[in-house]
């Protein structure tokens, strides 16, 4: 089921990639819907990753990667001719599965992105790194130490630094890749709180293990399964009426 | 069911190769530690008096070294060595990051393999070597520059320092190589996802990332630079004045064996004076270093 | 544990002394000497100038061909090197390209000589100057003379390129033309100079270098390297040394401690370089015999 082409932000045709002989992704067609959050879902190993990976191409750092297909952004094929990849970045940003801050100040970990798109000016910096950290609810805890090291916060407090890190560039998708498995119960629940409030103006794409994250925080999901988009639909339907029966497999748990 | 085996020791205490193993491990030790208290109190006690002798000021910041005449000023060496020794690192290094970053991050991997092949092969290449190019090739292609404007044509300071710079080069980027490898990838994931391009992402994450190793680097490579004699004696002409770019000098290091062979008295307790000197200089540069290394140290570690 | 921290100072101690006691000063021994039947044999230890490598090594080889059981050592560390070491009984025999100081430093040695050697005064092949006068040469290594035009030659600064102070062939060449003068600082040679360590290094560096000026023994020059410069008018060659026309002399010297006995070996080895033979070779070599 896809949605109506004006609220498709992002959409793969026939997405294939191999990893020199392993052919990692299998024709994958796909809709990510604007201002919505839409989990990856599936057993280890089932090219989830792989497949965030594509739309920003991160992939393409990686020397025996082979892409064949689409991913059309905003009606631009990603993977088309003269497409800037440092502007495709920008523009979709991602968030990792271990809180990866930079050894510099919270401030210049912010800042790092506008200053490589050539943001010079002080006054504007300071405006940005504010704005950033307040999007991703750690203002209030940082704002006295923006000099300090951004490796002495907490595991949680890294991780949300990260998320405002990839606002500073002032994204329009974002990727997240299992962005709490590394954390704790609580800062898990802060930090889905958070995805879940910056749904009203970002697109987010969120790989989760966790098969319960994925029903409380996404609108849609898509089940994947050893290189396959095996069933895509509203998160409402994949849990409680899936239509393949692997999918109902691997949700019930039968395996993993 | 067999028997239960008890986990009582049945011998007390360590076994005799132990001990005997752990006595061995301590005389190594205590040797190498001997041997360092050792070499200070004999530079001390050797080059000691000469200073007491002509004054700690009229010595160390004396501008005439003329011992015939008992003139045993070393400022003007002082200063050389500094100014070699400094000018050979101020070059040597962002050349030996430039070649470092080339070989972690951007040559195909055969082009980097024989790369560093060579690199090693210049390091094992004995300093008198470079001293016997540097006097046939380079002194005479400066002899150019110095005739150009109108200077005396001889062996001289920059000659010394490009001798230097390729003598530390293979230090500085063998170590700087593995201080940049060293960078986990999750840094460069995360600057190239935030947009940058690749060479931003090595300048401005990955090589802030490797300072404390690319440090490392400089203090070996100074260490070496700053008690190189032979090589320099070569090229450097020798005269014991205030160094000009262009003009000959004398490095701390290179009295010493110049006039060894013929001093006596109290011309060989200066010279001794001068390794005093130069053991000092040494101790100061890796002290120097290392505080700079916790400062910075201390930030990444949060 | 508590017994390794008392062992741990004990030893160190002990390996401190140890080491200490080892650095005592060699003994010097003489191992050349003769057996009762009076073939020679053994070693004699001798050292320093570097100017007399050519007729000594010469001298030597000659030697050691009519007597197969003697070696003759020779270091080459400069004449200075060679008046200390003989004095301290490290060298038999030293050698020495100029007189021994009279200030009472150099004592208790005698020094025979056995060859007079010319000093010449090189120039770079390319360089014009013919011939300078006592005037000019001291003061182009004062330093008050510091363009080859002021002498005749193109407009570039002069290079003086000088010996090591302990060389005999700079304490000659100083003595003669009246530079280095003790407690007459005004007769230094000019600060800027390019110290070579050895006669050789003079010559390389006066090959290499257009506008470099150098002195050496005559018994080195090599005139496919360098030019020789005429003093006072005079050019250097075995004839105007012969004649004493050229002026720009010294002797060299072997020597011995006085009152001192030499090995066997060691003076049939002197006595052989003041025979006619010696001599001969001498001469060989572009120097005068005594």
């Amino acid at each position: 089921m896809k949605g109506n082409t004006e609220i498709q932000k992002l959409r793969t045709e026939d997405l294939h990639l191999y990893y020199g002989d392993v052919h990692a992704l299998k024709g994958i067609n796909m809709d990510v819907h604007s201002r919505c959050i839409t989990a990856l879902i599936g057993p280890s190993g089932c090219g989830k990753s792989t497949f965030l990976k594509t739309l920003n191409r991160m992939n393409d750092t990686i020397p025996s990667v082979k892409i064949t297909g689409k991913v059309i952004l905003d009606g631009e094929d990603v993977y088309g001719k003269n497409v800037d990849v440092t502007v495709l970045r920008k523009k979709v940003g991602m968030v990792f599965q271990s809180p990866n801050p930079f050894p510099m100040s919270i401030y210049d970990n912010i800042a790092y992105g506008p200053r490589v798109h050539g943001q010079k000016r002080r006054h504007e910096l300071d405006e940005i790194v504010e704005r950033s950290l307040t999007s991703a609810a750690i203002w209030d805890e940082v704002k006295d130490r923006l000099k300090k090291p951004a490796l002495g916060l907490s595991g949680g407090q890294q991780q949300r630094l990260c998320i405002a890190r990839c606002l500073a560039t002032q994204p329009e998708i974002l990727l997240m890749d299992e962005p709490t498995s590394a954390l704790d119960p609580i800062s898990t629940s802060k930090i889905e709180e958070l995805i879940y409030d910056l749904k009203k103006e970002y697109s987010i794409v969120i790989v989760t293990h966790n098969m319960q994250q994925a029903a409380r925080v996404s609108d849609y999901t898509a089940f994947f399964l050893l290189g396959e988009l095996i069933e895509y639909d509203t998160t409402n339907a994949i849990f409680s009426s899936p239509k393949v029966q692997q999918t109902e497999n691997y949700i019930t748990g039968r395996f993993g | 069911m067999s028997e239960t085996q008890s986990i009582i020791a049945v011998r007390k205490g360590k076994s005799g190769v132990e001990r005997t193993m752990n006595l061995l491990f301590l005389l190594c030790g205590l040797t190498a530690v001997v041997c360092v208290v050792f070499m200070t109190l004999y530079m001390v006690v050797a080059g000691g008096p000469i200073i007491a002798k002509v004054g700690f000021f009229d010595f160390v910041f004396g501008r005439t070294w003329n011992p015939e005449n008992s003139q045993f000023g070393i400022f003007p060496m002082i200063v050389s060595s500094i100014a070699a020794t400094g000018g050979a690192v101020l070059i040597a290094l962002p050349c030996g990051v430039l070649v470092a970053v080339f070989l972690a991050k951007l040559a195909p991997d055969r082009i980097a393999a024989a790369l560093r092949a060579l690199i090693d092969l210049l390091a094992g290449i004995p300093s008198v070597v470079y001293g016997l190019l540097g006097a046939i090739l380079l002194v005479p292609l400066i002899f150019n520059l110095q005739t150009a404007l109108r200077l005396p044509t001889s062996g001289n300071l920059l000659a010394a320092m490009l001798i230097l710079v390729i003598m530390i080069l293979p230090t500085i980027i063998s170590v700087s190589e593995t201080a940049i490898r060293a960078v986990p990838k999750e840094y460069e994931d995360a600057a190239l996802a935030l947009g940058s391009t690749r060479l931003q992402s090595i300048f401005k994450v990955s090589i802030p990332a490797a300072k404390s190793g690319i440090v490392a680097g400089i203090v070996l490579g100074t260490g070496r630079a700053i008690g190189e004699a032979m090589a320099v004696i070569m090229v450097a002409g020798n005269a014991a004045i205030m160094p000009t770019l262009l003009g000959p000098v004398r490095l701390l290091t290179t009295s010493i064996p110049i006039e060894w062979a013929y001093s006596s008295g109290t011309h060989r307790d200066a010279l001794y004076g001068i390794g005093l000197a130069l053991f000092v200089m040494i101790m100061a540069i890796n002290t120097i270093f290392r505080k700079t290394l916790k400062k910075g140290g201390a930030f990444d570690d949060g | 544990m508590n017994m390794k921290k008392p062992l741990g100072i004990m030893l160190s101690f002990l390996l401190c002394i140890a080491v200490f006691a080892a650095c005592s000063s060699p003994a010097g021994d003489n191992a050349a000497g003769g057996d009762s039947s009076g073939e020679l044999s053994g070693t004699v230890k001798t050292g320093g100038s570097t100017s007399v490598e050519k007729v000594m090594t010469a001298l030597i080889y000659q030697f050691q061909e009519g007597h197969q059981d003697v070696v003759i050592d020779y270091e080459m560390n400069g004449s200075g090197d060679g008046i200390k070491n003989t004095i301290n009984g490290l060298y038999e025999i030293g050698h020495s390209s100029r007189e021994l100081k009279t200030d009472g430093t150099e004592d208790g040695l005698t020094a025979t000589p056995y060859a007079i050697d010319g000093i010449a005064i090189v120039v770079n092949k390319e360089n014009s100057v013919a011939n300078l006068t006592k005037e000019q040469l001291s003061g182009i290594y004062t330093g008050t003379i510091s363009n080859w035009s002021e002498v005749g030659g193109k407009d570039a600064p002069i290079t003086v390129i000088t010996r090591e102070e302990g060389s005999g062939t700079r304490s000659a060449f100083g003595e003669i033309i009246g530079i280095e003068v003790k407690d007459k600082p005004e007769t230094a040679i000019v600060p800027a100079a390019t110290v070579s360590d050895s006669t050789g290094a003079v010559q390389t560096a006066v090959q290499q270098n257009p506008n470099a000026i150098g002195y050496l023994s005559f018994s080195d020059v090599d005139t496919a390297k360098v030019n020789t410069v005429s003093y006072e008018g005079v050019k250097i060659s075995t004839d105007t040394l012969k004649n004493d026309t050229y002026k720009l002399k010294r002797e060299f010297y072997l020597l011995t401690k006085t009152g001192g006995e030499l090995s066997p070996a060691g003076q049939a080895f002197m006595d052989y370089v003041l025979s006619s033979d010696g001599q001969n070779i001498v001469a060989d070599q572009n120097l005068l015999p005594i």
